[in-house]
């Protein structure tokens, strides 16, 4: 039977009249690394080739949809996976698929997240002629012996090579590091973060290791995993002095390189979600593609789109989802926007759990807005679980 | 006071932290002999920890009164760690001992007994097995543990305080201050309702 979600979104999506961003997931990676959950695989031949076919089948599907919605997509993300690791050749007939495809709003922002391993000069060549403005590479540590304790198939060389080059071509570069490891010490994690600033990052994302249930390494934990606590706490106290501000629970950036695609996120903007594994959101529904390449395969070829399942979640639980969201950034809630698109008693509600149940200095609370504080986002875990 | 300096590179700026991690694990060979501090009648008892006795620490054993700041210095190619401290020669044959730049550049270990300029910024102070950092978005004191072997004490920071805390003052001077400031800086009864 033919399923008609992927209609749906794109209804709604036109219907919101808003600019919207665009998610794509790679799912290939050249090694599976033993913490990782997200969706991906180590591509047989000719896997690659077909899942792009695919994708560009994906994009006419909605494009052709969107078409005369007077929507454009302002922001898009590539992510995966690993998406460095599609040639060249591919990059260059996706974004030709896209730009037929898609309208795209003026100050459009382009992210690709890139591996060391993986990223080539000719990448970083075809990138920039396609007015790619962002680079995100998973560095995790500038340390050898951490980077193969994770298991990942670059060296501390090889990183930096890569750092180097898409600072020097002119991107905004996001560097990707790890705490908690073992063996990590506060030396080698603030010197590889003070190797990034130096060599010119302008955007950090610092992520304590979390095992995911469906890793290899959820079978059978390594030892020696360290609290992280400390490391952030001290990131908290460096990144600001050497000009990065925290923007997110994990985020810390120059003035004016945010990442706006997380920031859409972060706001429920919608996001149309491409690829196998892929999560969307338009306008109060969220939605997942289907999760495996055959089943995504068999989709595409039946359907044109690969949605695979919707949620409309009722409008209380919109409202503390979102604020959880919210509460990520540094932003925070802002009350009006809040209180118009869910309600001012929800709002109340929720703010009143939090001050009652929570210290009052994990919070910064104006006439206006509502966020946490740098200690608050020490925290956050536990003080999204009063609102869940 | 005795001074040593490191200079570095715009891409070696890790420099400034690592010195001040690698000062924090210093201590002293032999005890250390006490400083007389100044304090408020009004305020000493909440400094009688000091004179108990604790194995498991380094309280009692007067290793915290072995200070040394951490200063910066940057200019157009880099910049330059200076180390401020009562006595510099052990230290400085610590820091030869346990670190080495990426370049392969050993701190060359001379003592310096002035030091060039007025334009340093404060990094931090190394105690033995503790940093003190002052932190713009820290209300209060606090501690937390780095590693099982290195605590740090964030502080709000002070424009007076940091006014005072230039590289010409002594130990004895500085821990007078931090010993004070500190004491202003816990949290009062209503700050930590909800906790």
């Amino acid at each position: 039977m033919r399923n008609n979600a992927g209609e749906e979104i794109a209804h709604r999506i036109a219907a919101h009249g808003q600019n919207f961003s665009l998610y794509f997931h790679l799912p290939f990676c050249a090694g599976k690394c033993p913490y990782c959950s997200f969706f991906s695989v180590v591509p047989r031949s000719g896997e690659i080739e077909e899942y792009c076919r695919l994708l560009h089948s994906e994009i006419r599907f909605f494009g052709e949809r969107l078409s005369g919605s007077g929507v454009s997509a302002t922001t898009i993300y590539f992510g995966g996976g690993t998406p460095s690791l599609l040639a060249p050749a591919e990059w260059e007939r996706l974004f030709k698929c896209l730009r037929t495809h898609f309208a795209f709003a003026r100050n459009l922002e382009i992210s690709i997240e890139a591996n060391p391993d993986s990223l080539s000069e000719e990448h970083v060549r075809l990138w920039k002629e396609q007015d790619v403005s962002r680079i995100s590479i998973g560095v995790q540590s500038f340390q050898d012996d951490e980077l193969r304790w994770l298991g990942r198939l670059h060296d501390a060389d090889r990183a930096r090579k890569a750092l180097a080059m898409c600072v020097r071509s002119g991107f905004s570069t996001s560097a990707d590091f790890m705490f908690g490891l073992a063996g990590q010490s506060l030396r080698s994690f603030s010197s590889s973060v003070a190797e990034a600033i130096a060599l010119g990052v302008e955007h950090l994302s610092l992520y304590q290791l979390s095992i995911d249930e469906t890793s290899s390494w959820s079978v059978n934990p390594p030892e020696g995993r360290k609290d992280g606590y400390p490391f952030y706490r001290w990131s908290q106290w460096y990144l600001p002095k050497k000009g990065f501000a925290q923007y997110e629970i994990s985020s810390f950036a120059r003035p004016g390189k945010e990442c706006r695609h997380n920031g859409a996120y972060w706001a429920n903007g919608p996001v149309l979600a491409l690829g196998a594994g892929a999560w969307g959101y338009a306008n109060g529904v969220r939605y997942r593609n289907e999760r495996t390449l055959a089943d995504y395969a068999e989709a595409i070829r039946r359907n044109g789109h690969s949605v695979a399942e919707t949620e409309t979640p009722d409008a209380g639980k919109r409202a503390h989802e979102a604020a959880i969201l919210l509460l990520r950034t540094s932003k925070g809630i802002d009350f009006d926007a809040f209180s118009t698109r869910y309600g001012a008693e929800e709002l109340s509600s929720i703010l009143d759990t939090l001050e009652d149940n929570a210290p009052p200095d994990c919070f910064e609370r104006s006439g206006a807005s509502f966020a946490l504080s740098p200690k608050g986002m020490r925290v956050a875990n536990s003080l999204w679980s009063l609102i869940v | 006071m005795e001074y040593g300096m490191i200079r570095f590179t715009s891409e070696d700026s890790y420099v400034v932290e690592d010195i001040l991690i690698v000062l924090s694990r210093f201590f002293p060979a032999r005890p250390v002999k006490g400083y007389s501090v100044e304090v408020a009648d009004s305020l000493r008892g909440g400094l009688s920890f000091i004179d108990g006795e604790d194995d498991a620490d380094t309280l009692g054993k007067g290793l915290l009164l072995s200070l040394a700041r951490v200063y910066v210095s940057m200019d157009e190619t880099g910049g330059t760690v200076l180390i401020a401290a009562d006595s510099m020669e052990e230290r400085a044959r610590w820091i030869s001992t346990q670190w080495k730049s990426r370049s392969g550049k050993n701190f060359n270990g001379v003592i310096h007994h002035t030091y060039p300029g007025n334009d340093w910024s404060l990094v931090g102070i190394a105690a033995p097995g503790w940093m003190v950092l002052f932190d713009d978005e820290t209300e209060n004191a606090e501690q937390d543990w780095l590693e099982a072997d290195l605590r740090v004490a964030y502080l709000p920071p002070d424009d007076e305080v940091l006014a005072f805390l230039t590289p010409e003052k002594s130990s004895a001077d500085v821990l007078s201050l931090l010993a004070e400031y500190l004491l202003f800086c816990l949290p009062a009864r209503e700050e930590l309702s909800g906790t």
